[in-house]
């Protein structure tokens, strides 16, 4: 499970993406509608199934390329600093 | 060597509460500057303002002085376009409120259209192209963002156009004013403009390299032009969280493209389209 850093500020935009702002490191990110799904559910409380499970019914893709897609996306989130592994 | 003439007092501005007089020996110069800020006069201003010197010692030597800056170039357009380079960034640190943008400002009906993108993305060439086409370029440069209305007031300065621009704006149309061989000090006043009352921004145009074969515009998401613009966002009065809250307010009332450029004509139609467009939907 994934949990927000409390130093990012999260910004959405009408259009369903969101400007991610690391304050620490004053790096911003945009991130599309399914990362912005997906950034919501970063809250300590779904795992990376129940995460790829929320984007599979939006998104006609294989599961396994969409697992693949979260996780990469999750990684770079951590490595940029906007998340936690919990 | 030109003996010094003495220096004469010109008209007073005020720039969104930036209060200055430019003072100089060439009247040349003085009309000039005074051309550059004609929508800015404050000449019953009686506080104390910071001064302007632009000053000819000899006729390849040229002072110029603004505050804590200072210097001498060879030609008078070098000191004009130092004197205003100073002007402009002094007017934009005296912001305690507003959010300097790196970005041009095209007023197009009762909304602003920004034209963002880093220094040598070609915003004057086609802020000058569109102008052509009937729009109005209130700056080419640096447009202040009012944190709480997100109103856009546009900067004037002089348009930077080199010899190779010059050549292509004049394939495209445009009659660069009869004082820009000498001077190479042209402004939005030349062609036109009125003072512009300030706007929402209701279209952002991000300009993108390299230039291509012909010219491209793509809607972006909101997220990722914020991001854009941003970039082109200098270090103003507020927090960084609150810049970035403000620019996020600027995208998210906007339609937001990214423009490739292609050809200076074919660009500028592109480009005049798109603002048309918009000006209808948001009518």
């Amino acid at each position: 499970m994934f949990i927000r850093r409390p130093e990012v500020d999260s910004n959405p935009l009408p259009d369903q993406t969101v400007l991610l702002f690391q304050k620490d490191t004053s790096l911003a990110v945009p991130v599309n509608q399914s990362g912005a799904a997906i950034w919501e559910m970063c809250d300590g409380a779904h795992t990376i199934d129940q995460i790829v499970d929320r984007v599979a019914d939006t998104y006609d893709q294989e599961r396994s390329r969409i697992e693949q897609d979260v996780r990469t996306f999750l990684d770079e989130l951590m490595q940029l600093g906007f998340v936690d592994r919990c | 060597m030109t003996a010094p003439q003495k220096i004469a007092r010109t008209d007073s501005f005020c720039v969104y509460d930036f209060h200055f007089r430019v003072r100089s020996n060439l009247p040349e110069a003085q009309s000039l500057i005074a051309g550059l800020y004609r929508n800015f006069l404050a000449p019953s201003f009686e506080g104390s303002v910071a001064e302007a010197v632009i000053h000819s010692e000899s006729e390849a030597r040229f002072s110029w002085r603004f505050v804590e800056k200072a210097g001498v170039t060879a030609t008078l357009p070098g000191a004009l376009w130092n004197l205003e380079a100073a002007l402009c960034e002094t007017i934009i640190r005296s912001q305690r409120h507003s959010i300097a943008i790196h970005a041009a400002t095209i007023p197009v009906g009762n909304f602003m259209a920004l034209l963002a993108g880093c220094s040598d993305a070609g915003k004057t060439t086609l802020s000058l192209a569109l102008a052509r086409r009937g729009f109005r370029v209130a700056g080419d440069d640096v447009a202040l963002v009012d944190p709480e209305t997100l109103n856009v007031f546009p900067i004037p300065r002089c348009f930077h156009v080199d010899d190779p621009g010059a050549i292509l704006l004049e394939a495209d149309g445009l009659r660069l004013p009869a004082a820009w061989p000498r001077f190479r000090f042209i402004v939005p006043n030349d062609f036109g403009m009125a003072i512009e009352p300030p706007g929402r921004a209701r279209c952002l145009i991000f300009m993108r390299g390299p230039r291509a074969g012909y010219p491209s515009i793509e809607p972006v998401p909101q997220a990722e032009m914020t991001a854009r613009v941003l970039s082109e966002t200098g270090q103003g009065p507020l927090s960084d969280s609150e810049t970035v809250r403000v620019i996020c307010g600027l995208a998210a009332g906007a339609s937001c493209f990214a423009l490739t450029p292609g050809p200076l004509g074919a660009t500028a139609d592109a480009v005049a389209d798109l603002l048309r467009k918009t000006m209808r939907s948001v009518d």
